[in-house]
């Protein structure tokens, strides 16, 4: 648009100076004429008047039409070339030039065509170069990235501004699931955020983090030998032990600080309930005891008492005495739940626990055991004290019963099981004797755990049962274990690079000025966006159409957190229009039992919260958003940008600023387009690719590209 | 010299005992098995010493310790602890809030009688 108007502009310039030049000829050639000759032009000219103006009106449209084919076959296809090839050396080297008409410009179009495509493969050389170079930073990066994804704790990393930098799953769990849908948990709505680039005192009390970022800077300053900080928060209704541990850079200097989260809840609760039942059990032992040794003293101190009074004192010892032995077993019963919570397994050959056991057994029961040597590699996950006391306790009731000695070892896989055979020769083994053992507790001698039989058995998930072969007077007793596929190795597993989710580390946000400084002098590529479509029930808000669905990802230093996703389709109460059906797919029955807009959007505004908001043609989902200020008392304050106003600054001269046009042109794929969170990401994709183009035309910080934006002929278009 | 002593405890076995060693001290002897009953008999029975277990029913042997410290009118009874609450911090506790003398279940019924009778005799030394 505006090369023609320039155009036009010199044109008008060019035919002024033509007319002054015929004009000025004109003159010249009259104040020279005699002045009869020039009463004789007058009356020539008076009678034939076509004579001085026809040359004008026919060298006026003879330049016109000149001009405007140069204009049509030269001046703008060349701009048009200029644009192109600066797209090609910027962000699309695949781009290519439409051949024009003219013959000249066709050559050259096709030219520049053949040197882009050379442009293109040379390029993409260096890129490789640059992609391998930066794969060796990566795989560091993802090795650490994989280290933490590894600890059973919650890790989140921050910078000195409490950005976050860089977090695991695990603490993703523990502080509550950012991605989560709305309808899956509402409870999401009250999920603190945990994401790359935003601020952790959403999470933790912001006093909370800055008295451990002062305690460690003291202990640095004091050059303690300890530099960790501790606090214990509830986040989520979950009891959190928070350590901070710093970041520091080469001159040992704190630039930020990680956060190491594990969850106490139920270490907590086991040690009050066991305090609880060790005071309990301690007060009414005291109770009995009391009341024993006053009676015991009142008997033996005053002898002369009658009779009735003496037996009195002998119920109350005898009452007492029992039930001071229930309350024992009782509290080794409520015992043994609150231990068994405590209960670790770990993962061991199987072959190696037969020569445990053997050790084990032959010493606490005095009994022969003899190993079958195996070279299967077995392996099984058990709490070995516990379970080398099932075995113990059953062979020395064996032994006991049926006068057996000499016990063998064996074990071997069935199926996806793991087996422990006990055999011996002998009496053949009563069955109801296994069945008697189950709800036992496995104390020999009075040693051992408070436990059963049968909770050993389910904590194991295993099973026992007993074989015979009764013509040489062989019993079994065999125990079956799952065996355990994957046992984990010495050497922590580190996952594969590209397993990794690319969007949990990001380090450059080191390097981010604090949060107070002015979002508008900050550059366009170090700001973070939330870039977000809507699809609606139709295009007219004022007339009652409503958001059915929501989509956002967001942007932290260039970088697409993919993993971050906002998707929620909202129910808008009213029936979807039969053409917005066919654009987007969504169906009345898809939107029935979703949350409204009123509850959709205070949960997207606190996602969009501290970023710049960008649509492709905001003003159309802005004008949605407006009309339920009111109703749902959500503003959205943030600063807008809009893809197509961006785009029509950086090629004034292309017509089209649709999303597709403009991915086409700077090379990014279309796919899952017309859902709202496939827009997101093409507009998302579109806006990293404009960044840098901008640049070019001076259009750095936020708030130039915002004045730019409001210049352009599209800001006009009002919905 | 006999005295008025008042036994508040809601286990039936240590008060059987209780009272039989009391009646042997010479001693008269009222019953409460909770925290109601024993206020009331504190105003009927104006003991001299009140043997007092701390969990109890109602009102709990602690806040009936202080409601005596409180109120002048019962400012010479004498309070005995007598409770299985045996840490340090629960004899702390009672001591601060007034109890003449702290015992934890189990004990030994004659240091406990000794007890008591020293307690009596002291108070009727200084009136």
């Amino acid at each position: 648009m505006k090369t023609q108007f320039n155009a036009w502009f010199w044109f008008g310039i060019i035919t002024v100076l033509l007319f002054l030049i015929f004009g000025g000829g004109a003159f010249l050639v009259w104040t020279n004429l005699q002045p009869q000759e020039k009463a004789y032009l007058l009356e020539f000219l008076s009678h034939h008047p076509a004579f001085l103006i026809t040359p004008f009106i026919l060298l006026f449209f003879a330049f016109a039409l000149v001009f405007k084919w140069l204009m049509d076959n030269y001046f703008l296809p060349l701009e048009k070339i200029l644009e192109a090839l600066k797209i090609i050396r910027t962000v699309n080297p695949s781009h290519r030039i439409k051949v024009f008409t003219s013959g000249k410009l066709n050559r050259l179009a096709e030219d520049i065509n053949l040197m882009a495509s050379r442009y293109e493969e040379l390029t993409g050389r260096v890129d490789e170069m640059i992609d391998s170079a930066k794969k060796e930073v990566e795989e560091e990066k993802n090795t650490l990235a994989a280290l933490m994804s590894e600890l059973p704790d919650g890790v989140i990393v921050c910078n000195m501004e409490g950005s976050v930098l860089l977090y695991n799953q695990q603490a993703r769990r523990l502080v509550g699931n950012s991605t989560q849908s709305l309808n899956q948990q509402q409870a999401s709505l009250a999920h603190p955020w945990l994401g790359i680039g935003r601020s952790i005192f959403n999470i933790f009390t912001k006093s909370m983090i800055l008295h451990a970022m002062n305690d460690l800077l003291d202990r640095l300053q004091r050059d303690s030998t300890t530099v960790t900080s501790q606090f214990v928060t509830m986040v989520n209704g979950r009891l959190l032990r928070v350590q901070m541990v710093p970041v520091l850079d080469k001159g040992r200097e704190m630039n930020g600080f990680i956060l190491v989260l594990h969850n106490i809840t139920r270490e907590i609760e086991t040690y009050r309930q066991r305090d609880y039942l060790l005071q309990v059990l301690m007060e009414n032992v005291r109770a009995s005891l009391a009341s024993i040794r006053a009676a015991i003293e009142m008997i033996v101190d005053y002898p002369q008492m009658d009779t009735q009074k003496r037996d009195q004192f002998y119920d109350i010892i005898k009452m007492e005495a029992q039930r001071l032995s229930s309350e024992l077993d009782q509290t080794v019963s409520d015992f043994s739940v609150h231990f068994k919570a405590q209960w670790p397994l770990e993962n061991i050959l199987s072959s190696d626990f037969l020569f445990l056991m053997q050790r084990r057994i032959s010493e606490q029961c005095q009994v022969s055991i003899s190993v079958e040597e195996t070279d299967q590699e077995l392996w099984i996950n058990v709490d070995s004290y516990s379970f080398v006391q099932s075995c113990c306790f059953m062979i020395n009731a064996i032994k006991e019963k049926l006068e057996v000695t000499e016990f063998r070892l064996s074990t071997g896989k069935e199926k996806r099981f793991v087996y422990i055979d006990i055999r011996w020769e002998g009496p053949p083994f009563p069955r109801e004797m296994l069945a008697s053992w189950y709800g036992k507790s496995l104390l020999i001698h009075g040693e051992g755990i408070p436990f059963t039989l049968k909770e050993v058995l389910e904590r194991h998930n295993a099973e026992i049962w007993s074989l015979k072969d009764e013509e040489q007077q062989r019993n079994t007793l065999r125990i079956m274990l799952p065996e355990l596929i994957t046992p984990t190795p010495e050497v922590p597993y580190v996952k594969k690079v590209s397993e990794l989710p690319e969007e949990f580390y990001d380090f450059d946000l080191f390097h981010q000025p604090g949060q107070t400084e002015e979002l508008d002098n900050k550059p366009l590529s170090e700001l973070t966006y939330t870039v977000f479509d809507t699809e609606t029930t139709g295009l007219n808000p004022s007339e009652g159409d409503e958001i059915i669905s929501i989509g956002a990802v967001r942007i932290v230093n260039g970088r697409i957190l993919k993993g971050e996703i906002f998707e929620q389709l909202v129910n808008p109460g009213r029936a979807i229009s039969t053409s917005s059906v066919s654009v987007h797919g969504i169906q009345m029955s898809m939107l029935e039992g979703q949350p409204t807009i009123e509850e959709v959007l205070p949960v997207f505004h606190r996602y969009a919260e501290n970023t710049i908001l960008v649509a492709h043609n905001a003003a159309f989902d802005m004008r949605f958003f407006h009309i339920k200020e009111e109703e749902t008392g959500v503003v959205f304050t943030n600063p807008i940008l809009d893809t197509l106003l961006l785009s029509a600054v950086v090629h004034p001269n292309q017509e089209r600023h649709s999303l597709e046009a403009i991915a086409d042109r700077l090379g990014i794929p279309l796919i899952g387009r017309h859902t709202a969170v496939g827009d997101a990401l093409v507009t998302a994709e579109v806006l990293l690719k404009l960044i840098p183009l901008l640049k070019e035309k001076g259009i750095v910080t936020l708030k130039e590209a915002r004045e730019a934006s409001q210049k352009t002929l599209y800001s006009r278009l009002k919905y | 010299m006999a005295g008025k002593i008042l036994i508040v405890d809601d286990e039936p076995n240590i008060v059987i005992s209780l009272e039989f060693l009391m009646n042997q001290g010479g001693y008269e002897i009222e019953v409460a098995r909770d925290g109601k009953q024993a206020v009331e008999a504190l105003d009927k029975f104006q003991p001299d010493l009140v043997l007092l277990d701390v969990m109890l029913p109602y009102k709990d042997g602690f806040e009936i310790c202080q409601m005596i410290r409180e109120n002048p009118k019962w400012k010479h009874i004498k309070i005995v602890m007598l409770t299985a609450k045996g840490r340090e911090m629960d004899i702390n506790k009672g001591l601060a809030l007034g109890a003449d003398a702290y015992i934890t279940k189990p004990f030994s019924t004659k240091e406990l009688l000794e007890k008591v009778q020293e307690i009596l005799n002291n108070s009727s030394n200084d009136a």
